[in-house]
């Protein structure tokens, strides 16, 4: 069996979904951080096929920026995490609740 | 295959506004960490001579049609126009925060250099003609913004903000990024003109159901930046939550970078599907107005209220992208952005000067007996009120009137009656200031502070813009006409 | 398509096989004497202090911040560095740029002391 494109995009669709259950029922905000970085990965391996299925690069280029992208939000959600951690001892999602209607 | 790139003088100008923020912004980093006790207020001087240098840079460029970068990056009107209001409202964002900042006790340097980093980003934003310059521009903007909102880390209520904020944005840029792929997927490129050139040749599938995933992404993605109903629930936490400046910011610069963005992707890009998104769109304006009105309706809290009030006017400016196809639809979004920044940036200055030991100034009660207390804010206060509801002789009435004019055009009817009702529901909670203002005995009888040269002009600039929008829209209107002359071309 | 494949089945059949019989066949033929410190998870001569899932410091948080930003720029260095000879100086003079713009990062995190570990 030949591994097609379509193959490379159920993979993707699958990362990415498991990356939105993740995001939105789990309650660990480092859990959450890395649903998100699941789904922006399941983005890259879309890029990356279809530039292989067109025979270009410029897909390959537009998942370097997604990696990059990706590791600056990673690394803003860590200082988020920092910053409430020291308020608030708990990294839970939860917990943030103070404002309402 | 491998295209040589090429890079010529022209790229450069192009970039040049960018370039001079993108240098000052660096420039000022290294003199605010070079030695520990630097004049933070200096800083924010630095930062406005850096705003207005770009501003005159951008400027000059007026009259340049061309794109840059192998078709990444456009310098038209449009663009400028944009630019033009973002760099505005940053100025005034960064005088009302003298003071503010230090009196809260977070003096620091960083404060005014994420914003101007924040600022590239929208700008980037207002020129890209590509999706990944579209995706950059719109993090580069974001990642600056979940910082100032969680800039008082001392305040529970501000690192939850940011909390929010950052968690529904990082999740909202990736269903973008996933609707970019297959926007790739389907087209085999990523530039907007060669994806209209794409459906302009190959027509368009209708039962490609790729197309829809696309449309239906996209509209989430960018849904969640101009905070449009179903994807607004972060936006009163964040909005009340972040500093008062920072909110004055976000609710007026990053809503018409992300409009700017959101409108040159559709009209340049996606005009053959107009058929396909354009109802879904209007749908969304009239969820989006409604639902903001009338929760604004029950706050207690004044910034909460024009947090969801805010809401509302991406509801209103939703109703321009719906009636894309008429001639003045694109007009009438940039002239109502305009027309919105000034009046938005106002009650969130005055809640700045309303600040007393006792009292943040961010209650509905805290406007109790302002006419009395300081009449001269008062009025001021009323003629923004008078503007957000959308009455003459302020910026926001024929900001309406353009707006809904346009969707009758478009033969969506429906839609403008909708947006009548929405405009009467917002006028109780609009004139509810009024009445607090002038008809009640004030609570608080403190002293208020007396405000500083820098956050005054930025007051008065903004009730001054207001009212001459106002008086002489035909001058705007033609400016906003001229400049999506060749957007959809 | 699928026979392409038999190659890499017979190297992880190999590979498996090799770990299983001597893995199984050291069990069957070595001395079985155990005791305390042997059965021990880390048999190394240190003795464990602590659960292996305790709390980490939160500066490693920082740590690793700082090391994701500046190893995930770094992605930027191979294209330009495959595509040096078609780049020539202009490639150059705009990689030092986009190093001098890291640079201001990293004195920035190193003046505000996120480096330091107290």
């Amino acid at each position: 069996m030949e591994i097609t494109l379509t193959h490379y995009l159920i993979l993707a669709a699958v990362m990415f979904g498991l990356g939105i259950i993740g995001f939105i029922t789990r309650r660990n905000m480092v859990t959450v951080l890395m649903s998100v970085e699941l789904m922006l990965n399941a983005v890259n391996i879309n890029f990356i096929a279809f530039a292989r299925h067109f025979q270009q690069l410029s897909g390959q280029v537009m998942s370097l920026f997604i990696i990059t992208i990706a590791a600056c939000e990673a690394a803003v959600g860590l200082a988020i995490i920092i910053v409430l951690f020291r308020s608030r001892r708990s990294i839970n999602v939860d917990d943030a609740n103070i404002l309402k209607y | 295959m491998i295209e040589k790139l090429q890079f010529g003088m022209s790229d450069f100008v192009a970039l040049l506004p960018e370039i001079i923020l993108c240098v000052f912004a660096l420039l000022i980093t290294v003199y605010d960490f070079m030695s520990k006790r630097t004049n933070k207020a200096l800083i924010s001087y630095m930062s406005q001579v850096a705003f207005f240098v770009t501003l005159i840079a951008t400027f000059t460029l007026i009259g340049n049609n061309y794109t840059a970068y192998s078709g990444m990056f456009v310098i038209d009107t449009f663009a400028i126009f944009i630019k033009v209001v973002i760099l505005l409202v940053a100025m005034i964002s960064v005088a009302a925060s003298h003071r503010f900042i230090t009196d809260e006790g977070y003096e620091s340097g960083e404060y005014y250099i994420l914003i101007m980093f924040s600022v590239l980003g929208m700008m980037i934003m207002a020129s890209a003609t590509d999706l990944i310059s579209v995706f950059v521009g719109l993090e580069l903007m974001a990642i600056p913004c979940y910082f100032l909102t969680g800039f008082f880390k001392k305040q529970n209520r501000s690192i939850e903000g940011a909390l929010k904020y950052f968690l529904m944005g990082a999740f909202s840029s990736a269903v973008l990024a996933y609707g970019i792929s297959f926007v790739y997927g389907v087209t085999g490129t990523t530039n907007l003109h060669k994806i209209a050139e794409f459906f302009a040749t190959q027509g368009v599938d209708i039962n490609n159901p790729a197309l829809y995933l696309v449309l239906t992404l996209f509209v989430a993605g960018f849904g969640f930046k101009i905070a449009a109903v179903p994807f607004h629930m972060w936006c009163p936490d964040v909005y009340e939550g972040a500093p008062t400046p920072i909110t004055a910011f976000m609710s007026t610069a990053v809503k018409a970078a992300s409009f700017a963005a959101f409108l040159r992707v559709y009209a340049t890009a996606l005009p053959a599907l107009h058929i396909n998104w354009a109802p879904t769109l209007a749908v969304l304006a009239a969820l989006t107005m409604t639902i903001g009105n009338i929760v604004a309706l029950t706050q207690s809290s004044f910034k909460r209220m024009l947090a969801y009030s805010s809401i509302a006017h991406a509801g209103y400016i939703l109703i321009g992208l719906v009636a894309l196809k008429v001639s003045d639809g694109v007009a009438s979004v940039l002239f109502y952005l305009i027309a919105y920044a000034f009046a938005n940036m106002g009650p969130f200055i005055i809640i700045i000067l309303l600040r007393t030991k006792n009292s943040s100034g961010e209650m509905l009660t805290d406007l109790h007996g302002l006419g009395k207390r300081a009449p001269l804010l008062a009025g001021i206060m009323l003629i923004f009120m008078f503007s957000l509801t959308g009455l003459p002789p302020t910026g926001g009435f024929p900001g309406k009137y353009y707006l809904f004019y346009a969707a009758v055009q478009s033969n969506y009817v429906w839609l403008t009656v909708v947006a009548c009702i929405n405009t009467a529901i917002s006028a109780f909670y609009y004139f509810k200031v009024g009445m607090y203002m002038y008809m009640h005995e004030p609570r608080n009888t403190e002293e208020l502070e007396k405000p500083s040269t820098p956050v005054l002009t930025a007051l008065y600039i903004c009730v001054g813009m207001t009212l001459l929008i106002g008086i002489m829209p035909h001058r705007f209107f033609e400016a906003a006409k001229q400049s999506i002359m060749l957007l959809t071309s | 398509m699928v026979l392409e494949y038999l190659p890499v089945l017979i190297l992880m059949v190999f590979a498996l096989g090799f770990a299983v019989v001597t893995i199984v066949m050291s069990d069957m033929l070595r001395p079985n004497k155990p005791e305390k410190v042997k059965s021990s998870t880390y048999e190394c001569g240190a003795p464990l202090f602590t659960d292996a899932r305790g709390m980490v410091s939160i500066r490693f948080f920082i740590i690793s911040m700082l090391f994701l930003l500046f190893d995930i720029e770094a992605a930027f260095l191979y294209p330009w560095a495959i595509n040096y000879n078609v780049l020539g100086l202009f490639g150059f003079v705009e990689i030092v740029i986009f190093i001098i713009i890291l640079l201001v990062g990293y004195f920035y995190a190193w003046r505000k002391d996120a480096l330091e570990w107290e």
